[in-house]
């Protein structure tokens, strides 16, 4: 064999170059090729409604975007709904996660159904929940009417206001399981002779769970908030499907429009290719800055300590 | 060595098989009502053609984002294409679609097909006609005479007065079925008799005094009085599911429309459903649908066959029947009519000789509308005042007409 005459440590290289060289290549031609790609557009004043050559116009593109106030209004609701979401969908995930490694009768089933609203499609949950929140014929009306909780139906998704926040508990209830699940390896990851010591010792359940199990669960809480954070950040679907509209003529819900929205109205509707390259690209830097901070500061620090 | 071959040459002789069998083969891309009713009408087309026809079904704007997307990379997303009223500015006039006048040429179309002018651009004709619409109003006759009315409104002011109404006697709880968006103004501003832009495509609907200022501050009161009902503002549903549902009195509709609601297993509304001329000067614009061939495609003689085919009489008549989308071709229509399927043809006729179009060729036209919608929700939801959202949209106009032009 050829690889037989190196050095080992030259071996090894060889080695790790002739496995990883087909996944890089292909990463490079599907991911980092169109990327680069749309970052020169970005640069362009391409636009598909006018038959004209592209221009280079550099920063103009970027320059436009941070002018203009609907960028940060869009920016800020995306905000908004990070801020709502992340909250509500780590605190039901870390309980769940907390339940779900005790043993008891039926778990793996719990497990599983658990699993459920992130299985389908969010396409498919924002459909579902605007049939249970619609004021004339929805089934939250007809349960809180029956339960005696409200004397007429509510058009829970006429004000713009709380349609944000059903935006919120919906991208939560179809993004929960995910959370979970890491926290639930976390949690399972944790010896349980730390735990039974403390006891021994006289700790109470909060001061295990505050002193030994939240410490040694914030690497996983880490990766879980940088992941949740990018998908509520970048929610699409769930927005799309349950309050944005889109009529016959493309309009989207002014009072629901986030960055993707924002994004897929200047690229898909109006076809400026430059400019939504370029809101694409702001919006990977916002995300990559605050994960950045997540990771570095919570998950770093977390396995330092 | 030889086997070899043999097994190679033979698994390339049955892989040829499928090829021949179906030598030509289509896609078409369409909204769901495009796709033709009659499944037994398209399999005798296929069996006769030899053209196998593959369907892809999808939403209005999907079908906009998909062609434009494809053709921008030089390629084709379907070889025949569904065209809806928006498709002038969003897919012909931005090269997305392919000429047929070498095709008409070869092969004429018939001299009743109607609406043809509204495919052509510059001389080219890039959509054959399927059904021409007229936006249209309808009314529950039954629930009008319990309010005490026996016509319908012959201005918006009356309609307003009658709406009122029926809303506080309790008869209708929201007696408009109409939408938070363009079409509703545009509908209300052309009925009071505005033409809304000039010759030289100035908004002339800004105009101080304007009616497309009066259509706007209407629109936005019939909201805050809630004569229509804020589940539409919601969007869960629009002015057709909620009044076919049971709730309103005057519908936005179209040419066809009242063969919906009256149908008592679609509509709660049955059998009361008349049509009325619009309001006022009673002017509507057209909504009418065609049929044509993608830029990129390479089976063109093939797509025009279908396209002959889709447009015959045959599938207009049962495309009329499933959907009340009323045939481009005149004969069509005087056949159906003649068998007394046209319901309200004596309205139809006379809402048709009032038709003021709208600039929808304007290659900014359909981002435009889309933005015209977003400035109406926004007006509902915030109870902005209707003059600043008509400055609003006219600013949005000629900036957009700055950059286009």
């Amino acid at each position: 064999m050829l690889t037989d005459s190196l050095p080992e440590n030259r071996q090894d290289i060889v080695f790790i170059t002739v496995i990883l060289l087909p996944l890089i290549i292909l990463v490079g031609i599907l991911i980092y090729l169109p990327a680069v790609d749309s970052l020169i557009v970005s640069f362009t004043n391409e636009n598909l409604r006018i038959r004209r050559l592209p221009k280079f116009i550099w920063l103009e593109n970027y320059s436009k975007l941070l002018e203009n106030s609907e960028f940060w209004i869009v920016t800020a609701r995306s905000l908004l709904v990070v801020a709502l979401t992340l909250p509500l969908e780590l605190l039901i995930s870390l309980g769940l996660a907390l339940l779900l490694t005790e043993v008891f009768p039926g778990r793996a089933m719990v497990r599983t159904l658990v699993l459920l609203p992130w299985m389908l499609p969010p396409i498919v949950n924002g459909f579902l929940w605007g049939w249970l929140l619609n004021g004339e014929y929805g089934a939250l009306n007809g349960l809180l009417y029956q339960l005696g909780i409200i004397d007429e139906y509510v058009t829970w998704l006429r004000n713009p206001d709380t349609q944000v926040i059903w935006v919120a508990v919906v991208q939560t209830w179809t993004r929960f399981a995910f959370p979970t699940i890491i926290l639930l390896a976390g949690l399972q990851s944790i010896p349980k002779d730390l735990i039974d010591a403390a006891k021994v010792d006289g700790a109470s359940s909060w001061q295990s769970f505050k002193s030994i199990v939240l410490p040694l669960l914030m690497p996983s809480f880490a990766i879980a908030l940088t992941i949740e954070f990018i998908a509520a950040f970048q929610i699409f679907d769930v927005i799309w499907t349950l309050t944005a509209g889109g009529s016959a003529g493309g309009a989207i819900n002014p009072f629901t429009k986030t960055l993707m929205l924002y994004n897929y109205e200047l690229v898909f509707r109006d076809l400026r290719i430059g400019l939504g390259a370029a809101l694409s690209y702001l919006i990977l830097f916002l995300s990559l800055g605050v994960a950045i901070v997540f990771v570095t500061r919570l998950y770093n620090q977390a396995v330092k300590s | 060595m030889r086997s070899i071959i043999n097994t190679l040459v033979s698994i390339l002789i049955l892989s040829l098989i499928p090829v021949t069998l179906h030598a030509e083969k289509i896609t078409f891309l369409t909204p769901s009502w495009g796709i033709p009713p009659d499944k037994a009408l398209l399999e005798s087309f296929q069996k006769e053609s030899g053209i196998t026809v593959e369907i892809q079904s999808v939403q209005n704007k999907d079908l906009f984002s998909r062609t434009q997307i494809a053709a921008a990379t030089g390629q084709s997303p379907a070889d025949v294409i569904f065209l809806t009223q928006e498709a002038p500015s969003n897919l012909v006039a931005i090269d997305m679609m392919r000429s047929l006048n070498d095709l008409q040429a070869k092969d004429p179309l018939e001299n009743d097909l109607t609406g043809q002018e509204f495919w052509n651009i510059k001389g080219e004709q890039f959509g054959v006609p399927v059904y021409a619409q007229l936006v249209m109003m309808d009314y529950n006759t039954d629930r009008l005479k319990k309010a005490g009315f026996n016509s319908p409104p012959s201005s918006w002011s009356e309609l307003n007065r009658m709406a009122k109404k029926l809303k506080s006697s309790g008869i209708d709880k929201h007696p408009i079925a109409m939408k938070a968006s363009d079409w509703s103004w545009y509908l209300m501003a052309l009925s009071m008799g505005d033409p809304m832009f000039d010759n030289d495509l100035k908004p002339v609907f800004a105009n101080k005094g304007s009616k497309s200022r009066e259509a706007m501050r209407m629109l936005l009161e019939f909201f805050s009085e809630e004569l229509i009902s804020p589940e539409i503002v919601a969007g869960t549903v629009n002015q057709h599911s909620i009044f076919w549902s049971g709730t309103g009195t005057f519908h936005q509709g179209w040419q066809g429309s009242i063969r919906v609601g009256n149908n008592a297993e679609k509509s709660k509304q049955a059998p009361h459903v008349s049509y009325m001329v619009l309001p006022s000067v009673g002017n509507t614009w057209s909504f009418p649908a065609a049929i044509g061939i993608a830029k990129y495609s390479k089976n063109v003689e093939a797509s025009w066959k279908f396209i002959r085919w889709y447009t015959g009489k045959a599938n207009q008549k049962s495309i009329y029947k499933a959907f009340g989308l009323y045939p481009s071709r005149a004969s069509v229509a005087a056949e159906l009519n003649g068998e007394g399927l046209v319901d309200g043809y004596s309205q139809i006729l006379a809402q048709s000789k009032k038709v003021d179009e709208l600039p929808r060729q304007a290659l900014w036209w359909g981002p435009f509308t889309a933005k015209v919608s977003e400035q109406i929700l926004t007006a509902v939801q915030t109870g902005s005042d209707s003059d600043k959202t008509v400055d609003k949209i006219a600013a949005i106009w000629n900036e957009l007409k700055s950059e286009y032009e």
